[in-house]
């Protein structure tokens, strides 16, 4: 749960682009790594942020079915599509 | 062969190549997004039919993969509106697969400490996978480009149409909202 810091939410909203390195204000960057060091809620939330994305990176493990790639391959190579494309 | 390279003609062979990139990448996010294999292997055609028949359009200001994904992001738009009323489609992921009889998603206990953290991750994965899939698609498209295909910002936004700023912040709602959901699945990791 986040903890009570009256602009919790807000910082929160900010934590996404700090863990992307991409929080481009320098005092917001500031005044959320502070207030992430002082508060174990929010940390939590950080470390679970950070797990998360650890989570969905490694999840992209399907690969595209053969039988459509062959079909494509059929495709672009017929008639209909075997022209080089000119504008 | 440069990918980015502003071309206006290009053969079949060439095309293959690009197709044999990115083919796993355009399927996964068409899974995620239409939640069907049917579907994702019509998108994944579709997308890559298009591109060759439009590659003079292609004009080099992205890069070919982000060109692709906004092609396959507009696909799936169509094809959601389309199945919009068609109760039969469903999920990949069935939720109930990882729930017991009173809806609670599964906890695992087992003696092998290891055994138990390799199907904690594995369920953790499904989590939040299935997470994922029930976000509304505006969400679900910004997440699934970012964190899972790994586009950067700046392609992400490109692909879906959108301003980085706008990225941003439905990025950071989607985030938020799929670690609400897993969040107490999260907390039995021992590797937080």
């Amino acid at each position: 749960m986040p903890c009570d810091h009256p602009d919790c939410k807000k910082l929160l909203l900010a934590l996404s682009s700090y863990l992307d390195g991409e929080l481009d204000n320098p005092e917001q960057f500031a005044i959320l790594k502070k207030h992430l060091d002082s508060c174990p809620d929010c940390k939590t939330v950080e470390d679970q942020m950070r797990y998360l994305l650890k989570i969905c990176r490694s999840a992209c493990t399907e690969k595209a079915p053969d039988k459509v790639l062959q079909l494509l391959k059929a495709k672009i190579r017929s008639k209909k599509f075997s022209r080089t494309v000119k504008i | 062969m440069d990918l980015n390279e502003n071309k206006s003609t290009i053969s079949p062979e060439e095309f293959e190549k690009i197709i044999l990139e990115f083919k796993d990448s355009i399927y996964r996010f068409s899974l995620r997004m239409c939640r069907n294999p049917g579907d994702a292997e019509e998108i994944l055609q579709e997308t890559f039919l298009s591109a060759f028949r439009n590659f003079h359009k292609f004009r080099g200001d992205a890069s070919i993969k982000t060109w692709l994904f906004t092609i396959a992001a507009n696909a799936c738009r169509m094809k959601r509106r389309k199945l919009k009323k068609d109760s039969r489609n469903t999920s990949l992921w069935n939720p109930k697969d990882m729930r017991d009889n009173e809806g609670e998603y599964l906890k695992i206990s087992n003696d092998d400490p290891g055994m138990e953290d390799a199907l904690t991750r594995e369920q953790l994965v499904s989590a939040v996978i299935e997470s994922i899939g029930l976000l509304s698609p505006i969400y679900r498209e910004t997440i699934v480009l970012r964190d899972m295909e790994g586009l950067s910002t700046r392609e992400s936004a490109h692909a879906l149409g959108l301003t980085e700023r706008a990225l941003k912040t439905r990025l950071a709602r989607a985030r938020a909202m799929v670690r609400k959901k897993v969040g107490y699945l999260l907390e039995t990791q021992n590797a937080l």
